[in-house]
């Protein structure tokens, strides 16, 4: 069981949703995003091209940032997935340089709001009660760790369907995602990268992502 | 070239930040006691000067580890990073294995030789956990393939010569405070020598080496020689740490006399500065490698 | 439920209502709307958590929106609601001087102080002249049915036509929709994005940044482009809609006419090959043209006259034995020498040659051949389908377009010609062509047949929507005036224009002899100081108005510098909004997507004391005393009797007596009105609390609904003979009063007119590059620059904030990537920002994300990107002649003025 994705950038129109909705879904603090989307130009005009990839945490299966933790807070779980446990997190941030794809933020106690100097929204007092971060460790993607597990317990299948699938996921508009299981040959991912040719980014920093990417 | 803009972030060349920006300004001194600090209570111990292992002892345990603790995020709890497993594949967590084991032996070992006797392997212990501890973070770095300019081998080459090296300056310093014999000086002051010559050739093969691997690596590099970092290096390390040793190790050779202590005193804090301030550099030219195709126009 | 603090009755009331909106008081639950983001109105849920929405999505069942997916504006607006900076109470303006940039001195005041102002000024108004209120709405953040249907409807109940929102479809779709109303009895359109093969797009970016449909659109085009959908976009700008595209194509902005003229020759007149089976049926252009440019009639009847070739004679487009109308050749009716509409297109369009075209719009010749071989070769005219039983005709190619076509003083005919191309394919409203979008034919919920419209037949057997939201498009009304402050009563075919905030309005006021004063300007939302020209001319004309109030969910730079009442609306996530549901302007999903009815539904309990828009506007319409007719109007509408804006009020109801969903004496409010339409719709079993819990109510859509072609008697026009008719009545009424427009702009058929940037800066001036504004897939209007979520993302896109020029271009004017530059543009108006070097843009054209605000209320949008608005001239020179539609590129120079870094 190795959990992963499958990002179409075919389909993917840059919207920034996933960006927002895992903002949204984690309650994360101004400034911090656990995705982002990289754009950049190559070629020259009128022939040049636009290249647009969302990124996130890779979850890779022998990832740099597992090692390079001297607590063993980032770990992971035997369905791939890569994870922190903030109680151990020392924030030496060796993880966050470690990562080739610099997919891990540092929570740094800066006490930043939303509207700065107008107080806390209800929105951020929420998010300190219902998914509290604290502050001086790292923090990055989790598949929505919590989701699947809950939708399992539900007799959910991640990745079909949407309580138990990644937020990101669900809300592209675009359709642009896929998410399940890799290690299964007939599962609707691995059937997608296999017949979409997706690729993984950069494979020669020897991490084996778990993100895929199908190349425009 | 290089990320100035929010959204140029992994599409030109980013530079790392935690490790140089704002509080991670304290993992550079962190870095740089924790290593002198070790090099000087090795070198001092070799010699027999109590005072320099006491102050290596200080510097390492007190500064070093006293600002990598201040820059953690939750500093209390630091001793997971030594107690945890950890250790099976993080530098962090050997390294600071390391330091622990270095000071804890290393303070053992100079408690009983002022006040009892010494114990024959204590010091070798102390001394290759020391040695250990001025390499550590050579390896810590090395070992992300993310930061080409890091990436190498010869980067924990190039770190155990400087806590050497600067150990050694250091406990010549030392020695002359304690009215040391001139012959123990002398030959510290002989390996200090050597060690100048040994970090020049190491400096110039690194940048050399990391100058061909890669673009990114060679923006690195350009970043130091020649672009922003450029004054900082040339004059913190190629005049400070490198031209005035080295041209007054030559002037005295050449007449042959000996360096006054004043001037040894001034040309070994000027090494010490070109120490730090390779190691900035080091830290503030460390670029990522931009994760999509993109045109610069830098 | 916290009533009892409330004082206002009224307000107190419609809290009570409410009640029905508490879900049993659970603290953590799920509720259905419809998104307010944009004007796309996606279906929505969403999760609230100690009564504060926390999470939003779009409904996966439904076809209106992403399945689930919604994009970034959607998403973030759970932070927009939680904007402490948001009007919670009505306030008034203590600081008398008004002024871009003044400090209003909000005061609270309450609701009964503030309508008793406001009523008693709209009041005295509508006794002496209704004409000296004007008005305008925003289709922004979630108003857009609001605004259209429930708030223009009031005004034009008021009666007055004086509407006055600035950029509001001026600077967007003022010919889009009028073509659109008169081509596809819709109001936008897009392509079938489930069947297409072949899009050629060209200045607008639905389905990757643009507004139309947002997610829907996205979700559809990227479905398509798995499908091995073809795109070729056509633009200046290249890393927008061009970069999920197979091709791009830069062209010089504004010269998209030139293109199309070109193509229509070579399919006309090189190729020959077109759907002549749809030009005969489906138009107009069998039509007769007289020498006088003017269509013959017969005697009798006056109904245009069209050569059946089978028999050889003269016949109305509705006699029973026309059986093959004749395209080319020449006639003789009644002694009157004769040519089918067609045949003067056909003559028309040699003058166009591709050569001719490259030249104008920098497109290669060759392309400009290759693409109207493709489109041809694409479209397979003459085929068919077979969907759900019925035999479709088949045209899987298609050109769209938007703002880039339609936003210039040739407007009109550029948009009109891009349509024309689409005629000659076959493909409106067919298999796999060029859909109106909302499907605009609906046969209702199977279980009721409602709510259901059709475009149909009018004058001249030309098509009316069955549905629509500003003045009827056709048959255009006679020009009149001047006597509205917007001169829309001159121009019959434009519902809104930049007027009156233009430089020259006072001028051209006077010069029709002032016949009265604004006395009030009613504003929803509609920023007119930042959607339409320069700041300065709308503020030349704010200042005359001694009233205007404001019903805004938040400050801006209209309402702080101008507003002597402020009123708090709720933020979508708070309202109760039957009008969202109505389906017609962008959200019922196109083709064969299925009917999706949702409804804009509190989530929440409205917050301090925010009002419904109509709780206000049913208010207000008490105070006034003119109730009893906007029920009637509302009833009329929303039954389906007469979704138009010209009714004749309660008079038109009175007659028949028949009263579907309220009374014209009735004073219900919000909550009451929309269970009731929503039973009329779907039974008595599905109303309010029915959609309270389910959310939405969805319906399989039958192929002769959304692919009505062959299924609608009536004919659109390739032939505007209106423009020729009222020609010379429009001509004088406006010379008189000194708008001297470019009348050769009112003729029949599509020609070349270049934009009036053009010609604004000569050759050679130094005004060299071609300033435009497309639009951003995070922002919509200025609001979303207020969202902190939005702003992030905003920092992370290289395009946003900055001034995007082609590389080479800046490389020669000596600018670097990152160089701080200034935009001047022939009038000495200057913009800085600074600047994105790029390969995605054409070498003449500067790109800019128009936003740039600097309104106190607005503490996040305060600063953050580019006013470009600012460099456009507000005047008569800058509308086109037609439609309204306002200029919205200019010509500029760039030069640097601080380096990057």
């Amino acid at each position: 069981m190795k959990y992963g994705m499958v990002i179409d950038l075919k389909k993917c129109v840059g919207c920034y949703a996933c960006v927002v909705k895992c903002k949204q879904e984690h309650f994360l603090p101004p400034g911090m995003t656990w995705r982002k989307i990289l754009m950049s130009e190559t070629g020259d005009y009128p022939n040049a091209t636009k290249h647009m990839y969302p990124i996130l945490c890779n979850h890779c299966a022998d990832p740099a940032c597992v090692k390079a933790c001297p607590t063993t807070a980032t770990l992971q779980s035997d369905d791939g997935i890569v994870t922190i446990d903030q109680d151990k997190c020392v924030g030496c941030r060796y993880c966050l340089i470690a990562c080739p794809y610099q997919a891990r933020t540092y929570n740094a106690d800066e006490k930043k709001q939303y509207f700065p100097g107008q107080g806390p929204t209800d929105f951020e007092k929420l998010g300190a009660k219902l998914y509290p971060h604290q502050t001086g460790v790292v923090l990055k993607c989790n598949f929505c760790r919590e989701r699947i597990d809950a939708g399992i317990e539900k007799g959910l299948q991640p990745g079909q369907d949407m309580e138990a699938t990644p937020a990101c996921v669900n809300i592209c508009p675009a359709k642009a995602m896929v998410f399940g299981d890799l290690d299964d040959p007939d599962s609707e991912i691995a059937r997608y990268i296999r017949e979409k040719k997706a690729v993984q980014l950069h494979p020669e920093f020897g991490t084996d992502p778990s993100v895929y990417y199908v190349i425009n | 070239m290089i990320q100035t803009r929010r959204y140029e972030f992994l599409v030109q060349n980013t530079p790392q930040k935690e490790w140089i920006e704002k509080r991670g300004i304290l993992m550079w001194l962190a870095m740089f006691f924790i290593e002198l600090g070790a090099g000087a209570f090795v070198v001092s111990s070799i010699v027999g000067n109590q005072l320099g292992m006491l102050l290596g002892w200080l510097l390492c345990g007190v500064l070093g580890g006293g600002f990598h603790l201040v820059y953690l995020g939750h500093p209390t709890r630091f001793w997971r990073m030594v107690l945890s497993s950890g250790w099976k594949t993080s530098w962090i967590s050997r390294g600071l294995a390391f330091v622990t084991l270095f000071l804890g032996l290393g303070l053992l070992h100079m408690v009983l030789l002022q006040w009892a006797s010494p114990v024959t392997g204590l010091l070798i212990a102390a001394n290759i956990f020391a040695f250990l501890a001025i390499i550590y973070v050579g390896f810590v770095m090395a070992s992300v393939n993310g930061i080409p300019l890091w990436n190498t081998a010869l980067l924990p080459v190039l770190y155990l010569v400087l806590g050497v090296w600067g150990g050694l300056g250091l406990t010549i310093l030392t020695l002359e405070a304690t009215g040391a014999t001139t012959i123990a000086v002398g030959s510290v002051e002989e390996w200090s020598r050597i060690f100048l010559v040994a970090f020049i050739f190491i400096v110039f093969v690194y940048l050399l080496t990391i100058r061909y691997q890669g673009a990114t690596g060679k923006t690195s590099v350009r970043v130091i020689v020649a672009g922003k970092l450029a004054p900082l290096f040339w004059i913190g390390v190629a005049l400070f740490g490198t031209a005035f040793p080295v041209g007054v190790a030559i002037a005295t050779w050449v007449a042959g006399l000996s360096i006054p202590t004043a001037l040894l005193f001034v040309l070994i804090i000027l090494e010490l500065l070109g120490d730090l301030t390779l190691r900035y550099c080091i830290l503030k030219a460390g670029l990522y490698a931009p994760l999509i195709p993109s045109t610069s126009y830098a | 439920m916290e009533t009892e603090n409330i004082q206002y009755e009224k307000l107190r009331k419609e809290r009570e209502d409410y009640a029905v909106f508490n879900r049993g008081g659970k603290k953590d639950y799920w509720a259905y709307t419809q998104c307010g983001g944009c004007y796309a109105i996606c279906s929505a849920k969403v999760r609230v958590v100690d009564g504060s929405p926390v999470a939003i999505e779009s409904v996966p069942e439904s076809d209106l929106g992403g399945k689930g997916g919604m994009c970034a504006k959607g998403v973030a607006t759970v932070m927009d609601y939680h904007d402490p900076n948001r009007v919670n109470y009505p306030v008034k303006r203590t600081n008398p001087k008004k002024g871009i940039g003044e400090d209003p001195g909000w005061q609270r005041i309450s609701w009964e102080e503030a309508m008793d102002t406001i009523s008693k000024k709209l009041i005295e108004i509508k006794k002496t002249d209704p004409r000296q209120l004007l008005w305008g709405f925003t289709p922004g953040q979630g108003t857009a049915f609001k605004g259209t249907l429930l708030y223009g409807g009031f005004f034009v109940t008021f009666g007055t036509l004086n509407r006055a929102a600035g950029g509001v479809g001026t600077a967007c779709g003022a010919v889009a929709h009028h073509i659109g109303a008169l081509v596809h009895g819709a109001w936008d359109i897009l392509p079938d994005y489930q069947y297409c093969n072949y899009v050629l797009r060209c200045g607008g970016n639905e389905g990757t940044a643009g507004g139309r449909m947002f997610s829907t659109a996205v979700r559809l085009s990227a479905a398509g482009r798995d499908r091995g959908m073809k795109t070729i976009v056509m633009d200046p700008v290249g890393y927008l809609a061009a970069s999920k595209a197979n091709e791009w194509i830069p062209i010089l902005p504004g010269t998209d006419l030139a293109v199309f003229l070109a193509m229509a020759n070579l399919i006309v007149n090189e190729t020959g090959i077109y759907d002549k089976e749809y030009i005969r049926t489906k138009t107009n252009a069998p039509y007769l043209v007289g020498t006088n440019r003017l269509l013959v009639r017969d005697a009798a009847s006056g109904k245009p006259l069209l050569w059946d070739e089978k028999d050889g004679k003269a016949k109305t487009y509705d006699d029973p034995t026309l059986t093959n109308p004749a395209l080319e050749g020449e006639y003789t009716v009644d002694g009157v020498k004769c040519h089918p509409a067609f045949q003067l297109l056909k003559e028309h369009l040699k003058q166009y040659a591709p050569a001719w075209a490259a030249k104008i719009s920098t497109v290669p010749e060759n392309t400009i051949r290759r693409l109207a071989k493709e489109l041809v070769e694409e479209a397979r005219i003459g085929s068919t389908i077979e969907i759900d039983g019925k035999k479709i005709p088949y045209r899987p190619a298609c050109v769209v377009g938007y703002k880039g076509l339609n936003t210039h003083t040739n407007g009109f005919h550029q948009y009109g010609a891009m349509a024309l191309l689409n005629s000659l394919l076959g493909n409106q409203d067919v298999c796999g062509g060029i859909l109106g979008s909302g499907t605009v034919r609906g046969f209702g919920y199977p279980e009721t047949g409602r709510p259901s419209f059709q475009p149909y037949a009018g004058v001249d057997g030309m098509l009316i929507p069955g549905v629509w939201f500003t003045k009827s498009p056709w048959p255009p009304p006679e020009p009149a005036g001047p006597g509205l402050m917007n001169f829309t009563d001159i121009f019959p075919n434009a519902g809104r224009n930049p007027y009156p905030y233009c430089d020259d309005w006072d001028e051209i006021w006077t010069k029709a002899g002032r016949p009265y004063e604004p006395k009030a300007l009613a504003l929803y939302g509609t920023n007119v100081v930042m959607n339409g020209g320069n700041p300065k001319s709308a503020e030349a004309f704010l200042k005359k108005v001694p009233f205007i109030f404001s019903i805004n969910t938040a400050h801006n730079e209209t309402s702080e510098g101008f507003a002597d009442i402020v009123l708090p609306e709720c933020h979508f996530l708070e309202n109760l909004d039957v009008a969202s549901s109505q389906g017609f302007f962008f959200n019922y999903p196109i083709g064969m997507q299925k009917w999706s009815f949702h409804l804009g539904l509190p989530v929440v309990e409205p917050k301090y004391e925010r009002r419904a828009t109509l709780d206000i506007l049913f208010d207000l319409a008490d105070r006034i005393g003119i109730r009893d007719e906007y029920n009637s109007f509302l009833d009329n509408w929303f039954s389906t009797k007469n979704m138009k804006w010209e009714q004749t009020g309660a008079k038109s109801n009175q007659k028949s007596k028949q009263f579907d969903i309220i009374k014209p004496e009735e004073r219900i409010r919000t909550t009451e009105f929309t269970d009731r339409a929503l039973q009329f719709y779907f039974g008595k079993e599905r109303g309010l609390d029915w959609f309270i819990e389910h959310g939405f109510i969805t319906w399989d859509k039958k192929p002769e609904e959304c692919y009505w072609r062959y299924y609608v008697d009536a004919r659109i026009p390739v032939y505007h003979e209106t423009l020729v008719r009222d020609k010379e009545a429009i001509r004088e009424r406006a010379e008189k009063i000194g708008m001297h427009m470019d009348w050769d702009q009112y003729t029949a058929l599509f020609s070349y007119f270049p934009a009036q940037m053009y010609n604004d800066a000569s050759p050679g001036s130094g005004f060299d590059l071609v300033a435009v504004s497309p639009r951003d897939v995070m922002h919509t209007h200025r609001f979303t620059a207020e969202n902190p979520w939005v702003d992030e993302m905003s920092e992370t896109n290289p395009y946003t904030f900055n001034i995007v020029m082609n590389a080479e271009t800046g490389m020669k004017k000596g600018i670097k990537d990152g160089d701080v530059i200034c935009l001047e543009n022939f009038k000495g108006t200057k913009v800085t920002g600074r600047v994105k070097l790029s390969q995605l843009i054409h070498l003449q054209a500067v790109a800019v994300v128009g936003l740039g605000g600097w309104a106190e209320g607005r503490p996040i949008a305060k600063g953050k990107g580019i006013n470009f608005n600012q460099l456009l001239p507000a005047d008569h020179k800058h509308m086109d002649p037609i439609c309204g539609a306002f200029e919205i590129n200019v010509m500029v120079k760039a030069y640097k003025v601080a380096g990057g870094k």
